[in-house]
């Protein structure tokens, strides 16, 4: 059960700016048009559980997330990628933003591994920052109990 | 010198390489494992100079890791790389013996403040 650990939109977007200047090496500019229905999106998500149950999602789309994937390889767009190194990439990024919001909400809260899989929609976030990157929209949600489900099991674990 | 790599994530492993030779430690050779289990097998066989592990891993954690080679009586010098820096889990990785954790996200600074000593 959750207690009354909270975690605020500026805290989340701090993390968003340090994880894209380390692991992307750019900054997070917003992105503000409305973001579009995708229902071919990648999903990483981490759930926390303990003292603060929930979840942190970054989603996008598949031609985003091989994008990122290449950025933080270092691998230019001729080379081939296989589809577990995009979902481990989509996956750490959601493992890093996870781990500083867990520190962030203090408490003594478990952080799991990174489940990818095909987004889904229809869970409304504690806080939601769209980043845009190259002209897409990277999503970063965080779920708290009650708006979340249990990520999803049966996918590609990544962390 | 010798450095072994830990992270269930082949992609952080990358990036954890990366980072070393933009601190400056690029010319030492490099041991990767995928996981806490992989890791404990490749201290034996390779014998590294230092283990850079990951936190939260399938089938055994870096903590795990850490104590398991403490009391096989390995003192081989182990820092974490992890996406928790929280008060806590330096406190226990410190009484575990790890020289140093290194939160994620971090930059080649970060980490030629924490290898300096260790690698000079």
């Amino acid at each position: 059960m959750s207690t009354s650990l909270e975690i605020e939109a500026e805290v989340v977007t701090s993390i968003v700016d340090q994880v894209w200047e380390s692991l992307l090496g750019s900054g997070a500019p917003e992105w503000h048009p409305d973001l579009p229905a995708d229902p071919a999106g990648l999903a990483a998500e981490v759930a926390l559980r303990g003292d603060w149950n929930g979840s942190v999602r970054v989603s996008c789309d598949p031609t985003t997330a091989d994008r990122l994937a290449r950025t933080m390889l270092a691998v230019g767009p001729d080379h081939p990628l296989p589809e577990d190194d995009v979902h481990d990439a989509l996956g750490e990024v959601a493992n890093v933003v996870g781990g500083n919001v867990k520190g962030a909400l203090g408490g003594d809260t478990s952080l799991g591994l990174p489940v990818v899989a095909v987004r889904t929609d229809g869970r409304t976030p504690v806080t939601r920052r769209a980043v845009a990157w190259h002209g897409a929209p990277v999503v970063v949600e965080v779920f708290g109990d009650g708006d979340s489900t249990p990520p999803p099991t049966g996918e590609t674990t990544a962390s | 010198m010798k450095i072994l790599i830990a992270d269930d994530s082949r992609v952080m492993r990358q990036i954890v390489l990366r980072t070393l030779r933009q601190a400056g430690y690029g010319g030492h050779d490099i041991v990767e494992a995928e996981d806490g289990q992989d890791a404990l097998t490749k201290v034996g066989e390779h014998q590294p100079d230092l283990v850079l592990s990951d936190w939260n891993m399938p089938n055994k954690t870096g903590i795990e890791l850490l104590r398991d080679l403490r009391a096989q009586g390995s003192t081989v010098p182990f820092g974490f790389v992890t996406s928790e820096g929280s008060p806590e889990m330096r406190e226990l990785a410190e009484q575990a013996g790890a020289m140093f954790l290194i939160a994620k996200p971090f930059t080649a600074d970060t980490f030629d403040a924490a290898l300096s000593g260790v690698l000079a």
